[in-house]
């Protein structure tokens, strides 16, 4: 079995590569053999989040522009042995590449023997985004619950829809329990009502995520990190498995804290 | 008069119409109707299409008995029918006299944004119209969902057109040329069914209970 799936959202900064980064080495932990595909070709950043940037030397267009083999152009992923990326040329822009080059692209990975195959879209809904989703089999939504970035998702799932890339699961990002508690924050409630699509997840906002990824090294792989076991979860579920959705109750409060509050009253 | 002309078909690219001339007698109608319906029974055979009677005001007996004609006569399937002439068929819901449209477009799903859905006719949305979506219908919008988006009823200028929704909270509402912002406490507030339409130039809602 093979799959392609494409990771999108729409609007920018939502945490579309954090996402692929953290799913992608969650699904290589598991023993998975994944193809990571960065298609925000002139703006590229998974290799970064990834810490394997220096290792660049061909890139995606090389590869549909025949300058290269495409297992030349793999980079094998430093902690992982099923992990692969394909970086996003720098130099070029979305133009370079053309929805049939990707998939025929998508269908050579699917060849290699690739489990898995996450597509980084980039942002926006012009050719980069045709681009991303033209081999894609699956599709999964990132969005905030900002209206902002809820209104993208919505818009992208209509798109995603248009182009028969039915029934797309969303993951909530950076959701904050303390927010959504004081009635500051859209709920996961408030997002479903207008998306109306599968929850695959819902990941915390985590101060570790913005740490590890300066760091290059995603956060799924910190046993401490929230958002590291929403991200563990996730894959659970992206490989079948049935994981219910991760408590976002605090833990109980210290006696400390406590008499804080009744003083505060 | 040349009776040929009581009988005319017009395509409509939804279905098709038959006009009824007002001066023919119903018995030249059902004859001239059953020879034109022979002359072209290839032409229509196997088509599933929808038929509109305009013109000459009939009954309803008189109107089963023109449907036999084309039903007997063809090997057609006739997806809706809907006879113009007929005046009487507001709903008793709604105090106004709206004037009825020839055809409605039944949309199964949510209209998510960006998304436009335009129709020349009445719409119904089994589904929500999301922010940021637009519906446009010459005639009336009924929406069995949550109204988020923008809805034009009226499209092009037919002022007795109304826009229903089981929640209605839309971004904006137009009724042919008049538009209106709703008041963000309605936005917030309790959502129920409400219907809108135009009286005296305005726009007004109302709950439809």
């Amino acid at each position: 079995m093979s799959e392609v799936i494409v990771i999108t959202s729409g609007k920018g900064g939502v945490g579309k590569t954090t996402t692929t980064a953290n799913l992608g080495c969650g699904l290589a932990l598991s023993g998975k053999k994944v193809a990571l595909v960065d298609a925000d070709i002139g703006l590229r950043n998974l290799d970064v989040v990834m810490g394997l940037e220096n290792r660049i030397v061909y890139d995606l267009v090389d590869v549909v522009e025949g300058n290269c083999r495409l297992k030349q152009a793999l980079i094998k992923d430093k902690r992982y042995d099923g992990l692969f990326l394909l970086p996003a040329a720098q130099t070029r822009d979305k133009d370079a590449v053309t929805p049939e080059q990707m998939k025929k692209l998508c269908n050579n990975l699917k060849e290699e023997g690739f489990e898995y195959i996450l597509m980084d879209c980039p942002a926006g809904i012009e050719q980069g985004f045709k681009n991303a989703i033209a081999g894609a089999d699956k599709a999964i939504v990132v969005t905030t619950p900002e209206v902002s970035a809820v209104r993208d998702a919505d818009r992208i799932i209509g798109l995603l829809e248009a182009n028969g890339l039915n029934n797309p699961t969303l993951i909530l990002n950076r959701l904050r329990l303390d927010m959504v508690k004081r009635g500051d924050m859209m709920t996961i409630e408030d997002v479903n009502e207008i998306l109306a699509i599968d929850i695959l997840g819902v990941v915390p906002d985590d101060e570790s995520i913005v740490v590890s990824t300066n760091k290059g090294e995603p956060a799924v792989t910190n046993e401490e990190s929230k958002a590291g076991q929403a991200y563990r979860n996730i894959t659970k579920r992206i490989m079948g498995e049935d994981v219910p959705l991760i408590s976002l109750e605090d833990e109980p409060e210290s006696i400390i804290e406590k008499l804080k509050k009744l003083f505060r009253r | 008069m040349n009776k040929d002309n009581c009988v005319v078909f017009k395509g409509t690219g939804k279905g098709i119409a038959i006009v009824l001339s007002e001066n023919a007698s119903f018995d030249d109608i059902k004859t001239v109707l059953a020879a034109k319906i022979e002359a072209s029974s290839k032409f229509f055979e196997g088509v599933t299409t929808g038929i509109t009677l305009k013109g000459k005001a009939i009954s309803e007996d008189e109107e089963q008995e023109l449907i036999e004609i084309i039903s007997e006569k063809l090997n057609m399937n006739i997806s809706f029918l809907k006879t113009d002439t007929d005046t009487n068929n507001t709903s008793a819901v709604l105090t106004k006299d709206l004037k009825d449209c020839s055809f409605t477009k039944y949309h199964k799903g949510s209209i998510r944004s960006g998304q436009v859905l335009s129709f020349e006719g009445s719409i119904v949305i089994v589904g929500d119209v999301n922010p940021g979506a637009v519906v446009k219908a010459t005639g009336n919008i009924t929406v069995l969902g949550q109204l988020k988006g923008i809805a034009h009823a009226g499209f092009g200028g037919n002022r007795d057109a109304f826009v229903a929704a089981v929640c209605m909270v839309p971004v904006q509402l137009r009724i042919a040329d008049i538009i209106t912002v709703f008041p963000e406490e309605n936005i917030k507030g309790k959502k129920s069914s409400e219907f809108a339409y135009i009286e005296n130039g305005q726009i007004y809602v109302k709950p439809l209970n």
